[in-house]
């Protein structure tokens, strides 16, 4: 709800109002000002001159099926009359000394009482982008402003004096946007994580190169801003075309120097001749469960082989087996590994976990990586681990016969001495070096902390963070500090947003966009709507969302149906339901698809009729990228959508219900029929659209609970 | 009984002086406002607030949470921001349950503001009492007499209970020739510790047995609707209205609610309307539709004033909730002639009270403030009266020889 001046709650209260709007438009010239205009001369603070013909009509929207808020342009028609009577208002608003066009405009509501415009209600800011008159009138055409309205984001160019020389930059790198970064874009070096499995796409972000130093250095951008951490922690890959993939990059001898890090971003430089790429090596290895002593078994034993990380083969020993029962398994790798590069060395690793038995004690059951015994080298107990294993030497990989054998075995036995032994993936890394130039990509963390007001203590990871983080960078629009914003009408910090949309960001941008579409996507995404307070009430903008489960102490208002005018109820139109949503994630760099997918189909689709293609909407998600939260993603909008659901329409006469503002949770009492024969009891509305006059206030609002 | 009949030249019309100003710019926020606060609060819904009672919104009550704080006055106070020409003589409680809580209502004025309780001039005074119109007792007896002997300096009272009394009320003793007025200090158990001879009173000797009665309140005597007349008060600025426990204190369960205050003047027809005088009720809460097949179809979308047990529009109420009449009640008289000067003022641009053109016209605004029809104003029947607005949007008069005009006005109930 809208924080009133006292003022006007004050004249709010009674029954018998009277309401008017105050029109202030700006003008620039040599003596900036302002004029004021309204249907009758008030007497408020500044002259208001009775000439406003005919006021239009404020509309807010808040598109939940979306996560859109809108707010709609208006006309105004006012009577061509100068107020000091010296001529037509037209000659002075377009020809005149005075430049009014495209200068601010602000509406306020003014109801008797308030005697400063500082009393009135601020309903609407936006820009006379029109003035059209004829003798008798001039109509003003308003635009609603709002801070990003034709603003382009990752719009920084990289600067020819960044280039290594100081000179030109590289061809195919002039002209390149300064590239912008947030969330943990990160790939466990380690291991293979499932979507860099095939490794001929990713979703790394692209670097800059800048070219040579002077001393022979590669200097890269990597940013637009500065990054998280120690830049020794950069996870840099390079795409090797004639591996025709993703390959890691290891930069030994000097190490990384950091030219800068900083607001105006992150630049990075090294020696090529310290740089050395590693290839993870699949090939798919031929399994074989082998050498065993019974009942030591593996089960499933080509999931160790088979490149999915997540799948396992798994070996158990029980109560009651033998001294030395074993497992054993071989994993043999293809070799035809590819031929243009020459391995420096080999890596082998694995992922694994070993669980004993309550009966069982260090050095009593064993899992041999090799040689190397697992159990005995401090890896916890029924925990995943993923280590290197073991170096061998060079040569070209043709030449390499490569196979590795893990190995479930125990020396004691007894009571409650049952173990189980699990290899996810035996895989192995090739390194090389080359001359020639590798397109590098970046895989670090983005932006550490938020940049806004009262947000540089915050971690700038999280959707909504994000989007104000962007807004602030590529608008310069920045609240008072961090409660200015409020969260479903509660200060930022007390509210319960962090929790409800700890969704992860991982997204980056390296050309010019438009900065109102990435935010949408935030919104879209992040299952927000993100709007701008109009009324200067001491709160700057709202986020706001459906709730999963809405309480009484969640209602902003109670609509007494004495006072509401034109009721009617509906429901989500049929072409609205989304009876089964895909989503699209994972972003990937090269072929602009998405690696990753996740559906949610409602439950009651088949009571309302739907067909198996019908209905279904398909989503492609830019900034979550891990699949729980796609999938909190999915549920939040089959619970807005998935169904049809009420929605109530009325005029609201009691003006001291006028406070009331997308987003706010309502319910009805007293009211003169039940909808669709329901109660109205204990349901809650959030109003989703205003209509808003001079003199009438209507609300729609739309079931969420 | 009264048969709804316009009685004579009985025609009343109670105009609220606070909403006229407020309508006219005088700011709410700051010239109405909640006094004695340490002593009282309002219950938490919305609506529980000073403005929910001068709303011209009788129907919407605010809840004081008099149950807390059973003995704290609860006072509100008006600055009409005039020191002249502002005639007050009448207040209407509307909408309350003062039985059930166990509340009384002290009306005062004074030229400056009235922050503490008993502090103002009491509206009336002990010669001349204010007049209950309708429900109400003014200056009720409170239960308790004199305990003891008074002579004329003596400020500690034994009283038969002492419990029937809060700190704060003025309490009036009479005997005899002597009338005095005195303000309680302080109450131990049944010794009063007074303040003598107040509201322009002397103090005087009184004996063992005197009631003491509750100076110039007015006790409703059934929850609805309660209205005072007094005597003119035309140059106070500030007004205060004071609620005061009736029985010693407010009851423990039941929570005073209010649907609206409203003081200010009224205004006395000279003459009775002409005959013929319409007198209906126009249900607009019943559409009847008609199929194809020419079948009515009739929706009730309200039957009464209000259809719920708990909320009446003023004058209406009846403990029999479904014998509320129904529709909206409404009244169309004609004055075919009266002297112009009941009429205007002599002189337009300088309004005057008396004029119907000041006291009714200019003071709803024709059409947009409510007010009160009483159609008899010696009658004591509630439907006597009306919450009325007025059903036209013009106010003509019509000249028909020198010095005497006609006029017609209808009135429609409101709710």
């Amino acid at each position: 709800m809208i924080t009133l001046p006292t003022k006007y709650e004050a004249a709010a209260s009674p029954q018998q109002i009277v309401a008017d709007w105050l029109l202030e438009l700006s003008y620039d010239d040599t003596t900036p000002g302002t004029f004021y205009m309204s249907a009758a001369e008030r007497t408020v603070t500044n002259f208001y001159d009775g000439i406003v013909l005919s006021w239009g009509q404020i509309d807010e929207n808040l598109d939940l099926a979306n996560s859109k808020a809108t707010v709609s342009d208006i006309k105004i028609t006012v009577a061509n009359k100068w107020n000091n009577a010296s001529g037509l208002l037209s000659d002075e608003l377009f020809g005149g000394s005075k430049k009014f066009i495209n200068q601010n405009v602000v509406i306020r509501s003014w109801l008797l009482g308030c005697t400063v415009t500082a009393d009135c209600l601020i309903r609407f800011n936006g820009r006379l982008m029109s003035i059209e008159h004829d003798f008798e009138t001039v109509t003003f055409t308003v635009e609603h402003r709002q801070p990003w309205d034709r603003v382009k984001a990752v719009s920084d160019q990289v600067e020819q004096t960044l280039a290594g020389n100081g000179n030109a930059l590289p061809a195919g790198f002039v002209g390149k946007m300064k590239p912008t970064l947030y969330g943990d874009n990160t790939h466990d070096l380690g291991k293979p994580t499932t979507a860099m499995t095939a490794r001929n796409d990713s979703d790394l972000m692209p670097m800059v190169f800048l070219g040579f130093t002077t001393a022979g250095d590669q200097k890269w951008l990597i940013s637009d801003h500065e990054l998280e951490d120690d830049p020794d922690t950069f996870d840099l890959w390079g795409f090797d075309e004639k591996l025709d993939r993703f390959v890691e990059v290891e930069i030994g001898g000097g190490g990384i120097t950091i030219v800068q890090n900083s607001s105006t971003g992150c630049i990075i430089s090294f020696d090529p001749g310290d740089v050395s790429f590693k290839d993870i090596l699949y090939g798919v290895g031929t399994v074989s469960n082998e050498n065993n002593v019974a009942p030591g078994d593996w089960q499933t034993d080509t999931e160790a082989g088979d490149t999915d990380e997540d799948t396992y083969a798994a070996s158990s020993i029980a109560t009651g087996d033998a001294v030395g029962t074993k497992a054993e398994i071989d994993v043999d790798f293809d070799q035809n590994y590819a031929p243009n590069r020459t391995i420096a060395g080999v890596q082998y690793l694995a992922k694994f976990r070993l669980t004993k038995g309550s009966g069982l004690t260090a050095g009593q059951t064993h899992l041999f990586f090799g040689l190397n015994d697992m159990s005995a080298s401090g890896y916890s107990d029924g925990v995943d681990h993923c280590i290197l294993y073991a170096i061998v030497g060079g040569g070209t990989i043709e030449t390499m016969k490569l196979a590795e054998t893990m190995t479930h075995n125990r020396d004691v036995t007894g009571s409650n001495t049952e173990s189980e032994a699990r290899v996810y993936e035996i895989f192995k890394k090739g390194s090389y070096r080359t001359d020639e130039f590798i397109p590098l990509y970046f895989g670090g963390k983005g932006l550490e902390h938020c940049t806004w007001t009262g947000g540089t203590a915050l971690d700038a990871n999280l959707m909504h963070r994000v989007f104000r983080d962007l807004l602030f960078k590529w608008t310069g629009w920045d609240a008072t500090g961090l409660d200015y914003v409020e969260v479903n009408g509660t200060d930022w910090s007390g509210s319960a947003i962090d929790t409800d949309r700890d969704w992860l960001v991982r997204w980056w941008e390296d050309s010019k966009t438009e900065l109102e579409d990435i935010l949408d996507q935030i919104q879209f995404e992040g299952c927000f709507t993100w709007f701008f307070d109009e009324t200067s009430s001491g709160v700057e903008a709202r986020i706001s969302y459906v709730k999963d489960s809405y309480s009484a102490g969640d209602i902003d208002a109670t609509l007494d149906g004495d006072y509401l005018n034109s009721v009617k109820v509906k429901h989500t139109p049929i072409s609205q339901v989304v009876s089964k949503r895909i989503a699209n994630y994972s972003r990937q760099t090269l072929s602009d698809g998405y690696a990753d997918q996740n559906t949610l189909t409602n439950t009651n689709r088949g009571d309302f009729n739907f067909g198996a293609d019908e209905n279904v909407v398909e989503n492609s998600l830019d900034f979550l990228f891990q699949s729980a939260d796609v999938d909190s993603f999915l549920a939040y909008y089959d619970n807005i959508v998935g169904e049809p659901k009420l929605i109530v329409t009325a005029i609201l006469e009691d003006p001291s219900n006028w406070n009331l503002q997308r987003g706010d949770i309502v319910q009805f009492s007293n009211m003169e029929f039940d909808p669709y024969g329901e109660s109205w009891t204990g349901k809650y509305f959030m109003i989703t659209q205003l209509q808003i006059g001079s003199d009438k206030f209507k609300m729609t609002a739309r079931e969420v609970g | 009984m009264s048969y709804s009949r316009v009685h004579g030249d009985g025609l009343r019309l109670y105009i609220d002086s606070m909403n006229w100003m407020f309508s006219r710019g005088l700011p709410r926020s700051t010239e109405w406002t909640d006094r004695n606060t340490g002593a009282w609060a309002w219950n938490a819904a919305a609506k529980d607030n000073k403005y929910s009672l001068i709303d011209a919104n009788p129907m919407k009550a605010a809840s004081y949470n008099s149950s807390l704080n059973p003995t704290g006055h609860m006072m509100h106070e008006m600055d009409f921001q005039v020191i002249a020409d502002n005639p007050i003589r009448h207040l209407a409680i509307m909408g309350h349950n003062a039985v059930s809580a166990q509340a009384c209502f002290r009306l005062a004025h004074n030229t400056s503001i009235i922050s503490a309780v008993g502090a103002g001039s009491t509206v009336g005074t002990v010669a001349t009492q204010p007049v209950s119109v309708l429900n109400g007792t003014v200056s009720p007896a409170s239960g308790a007499t004199l305990g003891e002997d008074i002579n004329t300096v003596e400020t500690v009272w034994t009283v038969s209970n002492g419990l029937l009394f809060t700190v704060g009320e003025l309490l009036w003793v009479k005997e005899d020739a002597n009338n005095e007025v005195v303000k309680v200090v302080s109450i131990a158990t049944n010794d009063l510790t007074v303040t003598r001879a107040q509201q322009g009173t002397i103090a005087g000797e009184f004996q063992t047995g005197v009631i003491v009665k509750r100076y110039n309140v007015v006790e409703p005597a059934t929850d609805g609707d309660t209205i005072i007349s007094f005597s003119e008060v035309s140059n106070k600025r500030f007004w205060a209205i004071e609620v005061i426990p009736s029985d010693g204190a407010y009851h423990g369960s039941k929570d005073l609610e209010v649907g609206s205050y409203q003081i200010g003047n009224y205004h006395d027809f000279a003459i009775a309307p002409d005959l013929n005088v319409n007198h209906g009720f126009i249900q607009e809460g019943v559409n009847t539709r008609q199929t194809p097949a020419g079948r009515q179809i009739t929706f009730a979308h309200h039957l009464s004033n209000n259809d719920s047990t708990d909320e009446y529009s003023p004058f209406r109420y009846n403990d029999d909730y479904f014998r509320r009449m129904v529709g909206k009640e409404q009244w169309a008289m004609t004055w075919k002639g009266d002297d112009d000067v009941n009429v205007y003022p002599s002189d337009i641009s300088a309004m005057t009270s008396g004029s119907l053109l000041e006291d009714l016209i200019l003071k709803t605004g024709i059409n947009f403030l409510p007010f009160i029809l009483c159609t008899n104003n010696s009658s004591t029947d509630e439907g006597d009266y009306m919450w009325a607005i007025l059903d036209q949007a013009s106010f003509e008069t019509l000249q028909k020889s020198w010095q005497w005009v006609g006029w017609s006005l209808k009135f429609i109930q409101k709710f």
